[in-house]
């Protein structure tokens, strides 16, 4: 499917949606004057603390809940999910492109274009509930694996005697 | 004699208390680690209200830096305080145990080591000192203040914070092992020093944790700062005090390596999670959004009323940002309308804006027709290529001379 012009603006919505959690560490401060250019109207809503590592958040999962509603789930340690409207849509194939690895749920190969319509309110019996399991596979595998690096390591080397 | 080892005995049992209180009630956000901090903070945050009252305008709120946490750090003292002086008076002179000792030193080299880790590797992945935004490479040197100044600097050069996670992650890995952890030490309370005197001199809002981070390390790296000094200064053989022996018999020494081996993969988890699952190993390079940028206004209609704009930058955080004729910036709150195609746009007063979004693909720029601060607007924005700006040239001379050879290609 080519893309055309208004899918651009939709995309340009969903990259902000999409990447507007990415990784960006910083004191409230800094972060608060990275956009703002000074300290004026500073408050603690502002992303950072410490100037460590921020969570995770990366999208994982796009459901299909209608023909233009769709609920995004990021996942990371901590699970969020937002629901977007997507008028026209974006076929499985352009988003599987745009979000390499995003896995897309309810979704028909054969997508065809909808009218136009306005927000629907998602029916909170639609959203399927949140898998974590990959995750914490993932976390098992990787402890389970470095673990071993560190024992074996502390065993030979004999680092307390 | 009696008197310094009394005051021995009543600080690590000072440090039994307050290390592990204070690392429990500390807001600091963890990926796999609990963060009890956080869970806690907004009661602790009442409690130091109630205790000191709402002089401050932050009492309640403990987030770095804040009157709260301050507070919070001045009660955990005088509690620890307290009850390390009823618990040496109740022992009668009774030294505290050698494992012990070697308990909290432990705690404490490990904790050091894990914080170290996490600023570490955000340092050689580039997610803590990230490439300046857009509107920060359009704002003039001196109306940067000195932490965002910092930030950008060290965000402009990849090789140096490289360095500085690298300087980081040495001293961190040297403290979890017992053979090279005095070593490990006195480099983290070097580099800890370095620390709390960037975040005091460049004013940066993360002085007490800093300041925390510093006396550990010195709590840490005492002894081997004292055998350094007999060493290299008064010429004598150190004397280091042996480690005490943690186990007895082979299933002792199995459950201490197990125990060992589960806290340190479970640090490395902790600090190396967050950039496996984002699969950010160079935040430089990390995709920014499709509109992220620098842009030249160009007004499409007479504007007499409006205040002029000579740029916009889009920031990586959902702010779209007007910089106007005498350079004055002004950040909006950016949020996109799916049914309109356009900018939702909210002042830091609360006003908000509507700019309809047109792309036009050759030559690539936007248009953006609608009100802004209340007054119609249609405009084009024409990008600026931002890899042309000298801050962010990748540039390295070995030679003064290939600055004459560059020179001498331009007068050409």
């Amino acid at each position: 499917m080519d893309i055309n012009m208004k899918h651009v603006v939709i995309l340009t919505g969903l990259f902000f949606l999409l990447l507007g959690t990415n990784a960006f560490a910083q004191t409230k401060m800094i972060g608060h004057k990275s956009h703002s250019g000074n300290k004026a109207n500073f408050t603690l809503m502002e992303e950072g603390n410490f100037g460590e590592p921020p969570m995770p958040i990366v999208p994982r999962v796009i459901t299909k809940i209608s023909d233009t509603l769709f609920v995004v789930t990021y996942s990371g340690y901590r699970i969020k999910r937002d629901t977007i409207v997507m008028n026209p849509p974006l076929s499985p194939k352009t988003l599987k492109r745009l979000i390499p690895g995003v896995i897309l749920k309810g979704f028909d190969q054969d997508f065809k274009k909808t009218p136009k319509h306005g927000n629907v309110v998602v029916p909170s019996d639609k959203l399927e509930p949140l898998n974590r399991e990959d995750d914490l596979v993932s976390i098992v595998l990787l402890l389970g694996a470095i673990s071993a690096i560190v024992g074996l390591y502390t065993w030979y080397n004999h680092d307390n005697r | 004699m009696k008197y310094q080892l009394v005051g021995r005995n009543f600080l690590y049992r000072f440090l039994i208390i307050f290390v592990p209180l204070f690392v429990i009630l500390v807001p600091f956000e963890f990926q796999v680690l609990p963060s009890t901090g956080k869970l806690l903070s907004s009661t602790m945050g009442n409690g130091m209200a109630w205790l000191w009252g709402n002089e401050f305008p932050y009492m309640g709120q403990l987030e770095s830096d804040t009157s709260g946490l301050y507070f919070l750090f001045l009660t955990v003292v005088i509690l620890s305080c307290s009850t390390a002086l009823v618990w040496t008076l109740l022992s009668r002179n009774k030294p505290i145990s050698e494992r012990l000792q070697y308990g909290i030193t432990t705690f404490c080299a490990y904790y050091v080591a894990l914080q170290f880790l996490n600023y570490g590797f955000d340092k050689l992945f580039k997610t803590q000192f990230y490439l300046p935004e857009p509107n920060t490479l359009f704002t003039p040197m001196g109306m940067l203040s000195k932490d965002i100044l910092y930030w950008s600097v060290m965000g402009s050069s990849y090789s140096y914070t490289f360095f500085g996670g690298i300087m980081e992650v040495i001293p961190a890995v040297l403290l979890l092992f017992k053979r090279t952890r005095r070593l490990g030490a006195v480099l983290a309370f070097f580099v800890a020093c370095n620390i709390l005197m960037i975040n005091v001199g460049f004013d940066i809002s993360v002085k007490l944790y800093a300041t925390f981070l510093f006396l550990m390390s010195l709590f840490v790296a005492f002894p081997g700062l004292k055998a350094c000094v007999a060493l290299l200064v008064l010429n004598k053989k150190p004397q280091l005090q042996q480690f005490p022996s943690l186990w007895n018999n082979k299933k002792q020494l199995i459950f201490y390596r197990s125990i060992k081996t589960f806290v340190v993969g479970i640090i490395l988890v902790e600090v190396l999670f967050g950039h496996i699952i984002n699969n950010n190993f160079n935040d430089d390079q990390a995709t920014r959004p499709f509109l992220h940028g620098a842009y030249e206004v160009e007004y499409l209609a007479k504007t007499d009323r409006v205040e002029k704009i000579k740029r916009l930058f889009i920031h990586r955080k959902g702010y779209l940002i007007t910089q106007g004729l005498d350079g004055t910036m002004t950040d909006f709150r950016l949020c996109f309308d799916w049914n309109e195609q356009a900018f939702q746009l909210e002042s830091p007063t609360g006003h908000k804006d509507i700019l309809h979004l047109q792309i036009q693909e050759n030559p690539w720029c936007f248009m953006l027709k609608g009100s802004l601060k209340g007054e119609r607007v249609y405009m084009k924005a024409w990008p600026i290529d931002l890899t042309d700006l000298p801050l962010l040239q990748d540039d390295f001379h070995f030679f003064v001379d290939e600055y004459l050879v560059s020179q001498t290609k331009v007068t050409r």
